[in-house]
C-alpha cells in the first residue's frame, strides 16, 4: 500500500514536454482553485472539487498508466475515507460533526489536495528542481537533493528489512532500537556515494525551462477550471 | 571445467602500468607493498585475494580515488601512457572506469535514460555527442528495455549492467570490477561473463577483483593473487589445481547425510502461496524442517526466497496454506549489520537476554561464548567481518530458548571460499535448525552438514537433486595456502 503511494510521487518521463513554470504554474493553481472554491454556491460547491479531482484522476492516469494510478488512488481514498467514516459515526450518535454533505465534499477536497500536492513531484523532475534552486542560488543544496534521491529509496528498503530483524531478534520489543543500524548504514553509503560521485560526477547543472509549446494545454486547463471563480468575482 | 590460457601479451600494448606502487590510507600500514603489474589492452584479468588483502584498495589506487582518503601514494601509475599517478578521480575513471561494489549507488538520476545522459554531458559537453555516447551503449549492453525504468527497480543484474554501460560512457580503456559477483544468481553470474566477453571483444582491459573467482577463471587470461601487499601470478599454479580438483572430486559433497532417528519437526510449511501485486510468489511451497536440521534454498534474485523466509518467520502471513512452528524463529538478513542494535558487544548480549528476561546468568553465559569465538566484548558489532557478524549473530540467537529455528539470508555473499567453508561447518555444529537462502549454488560445494537442498523457481519449492553428486575443484589445504 505505502508502496503504491511512493510512486506516485515519482518524476514521470511524459511530462518532459511541458516547461518548469508551466507545470510548477499547473501545480499551484490546482491547490489555489481547490482553496478559493470554498466560497462557490450552490451545485459548484459540490461540483467543483469533483471536477478539479476528474481532472487530475485524468493527468495521474495519463502519466502513471490507468492501473497504477487506480492503485495508488485507492490507497489514498481509503484514508480519506476512513476519515470521513469517524465525523460521520459521529454525526450518527448525536455528536457535533459537519454535514453529510460537507463530509463527502470535504473527503473530495483533501482527496484533490493530496493529487495536486503529488503532481509537483510527478511532473518537476529531480534536474527541474535542481535548476530552481541553483536559479535561487543554492548550488551545493542542489547537489544534495540528489544524494537524497539515492538514499531514500535505499533507506526505505533497509527499514523493511530491520523492521523484520530487530521484530524477531527481540521478540517485538526494542523496535526503536533499529534506528542504530539504519543509521551504521547510511553513513557507510553515503561515504560509497561520495566514492561514487567522484568517479562520476553528477550533471549539477540543472534545466529549468520557462516555455514549452504543450504548456498551453496546461494554461488551458487551469483557465477552464478558473473561470467559474472568475465570474463569481465580477459578478 | 575451467579453461585458462595465458597468451602472448606482450604483443599488445599496456593500458595500465603499476611501477613500485605503495600506499597506506592515513597513520595506518602499508597496504600495498611495491606492486609491479602491466595490464594489456583486450586483457581480462582476474584479481584474487583474502578478506583485507588490499584489493579494493588496489582498485582505488589505480581509478585515483585514493585521494578521497588521504593516504600516501609511492610509485608511478600510468594509464594508456600518460602518468595518471596525481590524477584526481574523474581524470582518471576517464581512461579507467571503477565499477563499485553496490551498483544503486552510482545513479544520480531517479530514471536510468536520464542518469546516463547526465552522466554523458558532464563528459562530452556536447548534448549531440552524449545522445550518440548513450545509444551506443544502451545497443551494446542490450538495456533498452531497462531504460525507463527508476533505478531501484533494477534487479541487481541490471544495475550492473546499467553501471557499466554508465562507466563506458567515456570511452575508457580499462574497466576495473569490485566484487562484480555479489548478489548475483546463476543467470546474472553468466550474463556478466558474457559481458566480460563482448568488452574484450571491444578492445577493453577488464580487471575483476572478485572473492567468488571461479566462474570468472573460465574467461580469465591471467589469475593474480593479491598478498602480503604484492601482486603474484597463479595462473598456471590455478589451472593446474582445478584440473586435478575436477579429476579427483575434491569435496564432493556430502549433501543427503540423514537426519538423527527421533528428531522432532520444529517448521513446517504446508500449502503456502503468496502473492504480491497480484503476481504469484509462492505457489503451493511445503517444507519441513526438523530439529537441528540444516536446509539450503537456491534461486534466482526476485524468485521469492526472502518473502519465503520471512513467512517461515511468522512476519508474513501467507495467502493461503498455513506454517507450523514449535518455538520462535531469529531472522539474520543479508545485510548483516541490521541485525546489531548496540554499540558493543557485550550490549548486544545484555540487550538479547533482556528482552526474553535471560537475567545475568543469561548474559554471562553470552560473553562466556562471544570470548571463546575470539571477539573482543568491548568492540562494535558493525566493526566485525562479515563472517565474524553471521557468528556472533548465531550465538546470539542461541541465547534464547525459545527459538528453534534460525532463517539465515543469502549469508555467504561478499566471503572467500574459504570463509564459506569456515562458516558451514559454524552453522552444521549449530545446535539450532537452519535454513539459508543462496542466489547462486555453488555455496553449496561446500555442504557436509546440510541435510536437504531445495530450489526456489516459479513459486514452487523442489528438491534440489542435481547439486548432491557434485564436487567443488579447490581441496582446503590449497585454498588455506592461496589466502595465507
Amino acid at each position: 500500500m505505502l508502496r503504491e503511494l511512493a510512486y506516485i510521487f515519482l518524476y514521470n518521463e511524459k511530462s518532459k514536454a511541458y516547461s518548469t513554470l508551466g507545470k510548477a504554474v499547473f501545480s499551484l493553481s490546482l491547490i489555489s482553485l481547490l482553496y478559493f472554491s470554498t466560497k462557490l454556491g450552490g451545485v459548484l460547491y459540490y461540483a467543483y472539487p469533483i471536477a478539479i479531482a476528474c481532472v487530475e484522476l485524468c493527468l495521474v492516469s495519463y502519466l502513471k498508466g490507468f492501473y497504477r494510478a487506480l492503485k495508488a488512488v485507492t490507497t489514498i481514498a481509503f484514508f480519506i475515507t476512513l476519515g470521513s467514516a469517524v465525523f460521520a459515526f459521529n454525526r450518527l450518535l448525536g455528536y457535533p460533526s459537519p454535514q453529510y454533505g460537507e463530509i463527502v465534499v470535504g473527503a473530495v477536497r483533501v482527496f484533490s489536495f493530496f493529487l495536486a500536492f503529488s503532481l509537483f513531484f510527478q511532473l518537476i523532475s529531480l534536474s527541474e528542481w535542481r535548476g530552481i534552486m541553483i536559479r535561487l542560488g543554492f548550488r551545493n543544496q542542489a547537489l544534495i537533493i540528489s544524494m537524497i534521491n539515492i538514499l531514500l529509496p535505499l533507506t526505505l528498503i533497509h527499514f523493511s528489512e530491520a523492521l523484520v530483524t530487530v521484530k524477531l531478534k527481540y521478540g517485538g520489543k526494542k523496535l526503536t532500537s533499529l534506528v542504530t543500524p539504519l543509521a551504521f548504514l547510511a553513513v557507510m553509503n553515503s561515504r560509497n556515494i561520495v566514492e561514487a560521485y567522484s568517479l562520476y560526477p553528477p550533471r549539477i547543472e540543472g534545466e529549468a525551462s520557462l516555455f514549452k509549446p504543450r504548456d498551453l494545454i496546461l494554461y488551458g486547463i487551469v483557465i477552464a477550471l478558473a473561470a467559474p471563480l472568475i465570474s463569481l468575482a465580477i459578478s | 571445467m575451467p579453461a585458462v590460457f595465458p597468451r602472448c601479451l606482450q604483443i599488445m600494448s599496456i593500458t595500465v602500468e603499476l611501477e613500485d606502487v605503495w600506499f597506506k590510507y592515513g597513520g595506518g600500514k602499508w597496504v600495498l607493498k611495491g606492486v609491479n603489474q602491466r595490464f594489456y589492452e583486450k586483457e581480462v584479468v582476474l584479481v584474487i585475494g583474502g578478506t583485507g588483502s588490499g584489493k579494493t584498495t588496489l582498485a582505488r589506487v589505480i581509478s585515483g580515488l585514493w585521494r578521497l582518503y588521504e593516504g600516501e601514494l609511492k610509485g608511478r601509475i600510468s594509464i594508456g601512457g600518460v602518468d595518471a599517478t596525481d590524477a584526481n578521480p574523474t581524470a582518471s575513471h576517464c581512461s579507467a572506469s571503477l565499477v563499485g561494489q553496490n551498483p544503486y549507488l552510482y545513479f544520480a538520476e531517479p530514471i536510468l535514460l536520464d542518469d546516463l545522459l547526465s552522466h554523458a554531458m558532464s563528459v562530452w559537453r556536447d548534448e549531440g555527442a552524449a545522445k550518440r555516447a548513450v545509444s551506443k551503449y544502451v545497443e551494446a549492453l542490450q538495456i533498452f528495455s531497462i531504460v525507463n525504468k527508476y533505478f531501484f527497480e533494477l534487479s541487481g543484474g541490471e544495475a550492473r549492467r546499467a553501471l557499466v554501460a554508465k562507466s563506458l560512457v567515456s570511452n575508457p580503456s580499462a574497466i576495473l570490477f569490485d566484487e562484480p559477483l555479489m548478489w548475483l544468481d546463476e543467470r546474472g553470474v553468466s550474463e556478466f561473463v558474457k559481458l566480460v566477453e563482448s568488452l574484450k571483444l571491444a578492445g577493453k582491459t577488464v580487471i575483476v577483483f572478485e572473492h567468488r573467482f571461479l566462474p570468472i577463471t573460465r574467461i580469465a587470461d591471467r589469475i593474480l593473487l593479491l598478498k602480503d601487499g604484492g601482486l603474484i601470478d597463479i595462473t598456471d599454479k590455478l589451472v593446474l589445481e582445478l584440473r586435478k580438483g575436477v579429476r579427483q572430486g575434491n569435496n564432493a559433497l556430502l549433501g543427503g547425510g540423514g537426519r538423527p532417528a527421533g528428531s522432532r519437526a520444529v517448521l513446517r510449511a504446508v500449502g503456502v502461496h503468496h502473492s504480491f501485486n497480484s503476481k504469484p510468489i509462492l505457489n503451493g511451497v511445503e517444507l519441513e524442517v526438523r530439529e537441528r536440521d540444516f536446509i539450503a534454498v537456491f534461486g534466482e534474485n526476485g524468485s521469492g526466497k526472502t518473502t519465503l523466509l520471512r513467512i517461515l518467520a511468522g512476519y508474513i502471513k501467507p495467502k493461503k496454506g498455513r506454517v507450523e512452528r514449535l518455538g520462535r524463529a531469529i531472522y539474520i538478513p543479508q545485510n548483516i549489520p541490521l541485525f546489531f542494535t548496540e554499540s558493543s558487544l557485550q550490549r548486544e548480549a545484555e540487550a538479547i537476554c533482556r528482552s526474553y528476561s535471560g537475567g545475568s546468568e543469561c548474559v554471562k553465559n553470552a560473553l562466556k561464548k562471544l570470548e571463546e569465538i575470539g571477539v573482543d566484548l568491548s568492540e562494535s558489532p558493525f566493526n566485525l567481518s562479515h563472517g565474524q557478524q553471521v557468528k556472533v549473530a548465531l550465538e546470539l540467537s542461541k541465547l534464547v530458548k525459545d527459538v528453534s529455528v534460525v532463517l539465515l539470508d543469502e549469508p555467504f555473499s561478499g566471503l572467500t571460499y574459504l570463509d564459506r567453508r569456515k562458516l558451514i561447518g559454524e552453522l552444521a555444529y549449530s545446535e539450532k535448525a537452519k535454513v539459508v537462502s543462496v542466489s547462486y549454488p555453488d555455496a553449496a560445494y561446500f555442504t557436509p552438514g546440510i541435510v536437504g537442498m531445495y530450489r526456489i523457481s516459479d513459486g514452487r519449492l523442489e528438491p534440489l537433486e542435481s547439486l548432491q553428486h557434485s564436487s567443488f575443484p579447490l581441496d582446503e589445504e590449497f585454498l588455506k595456502e592461496l589466502y595465507g
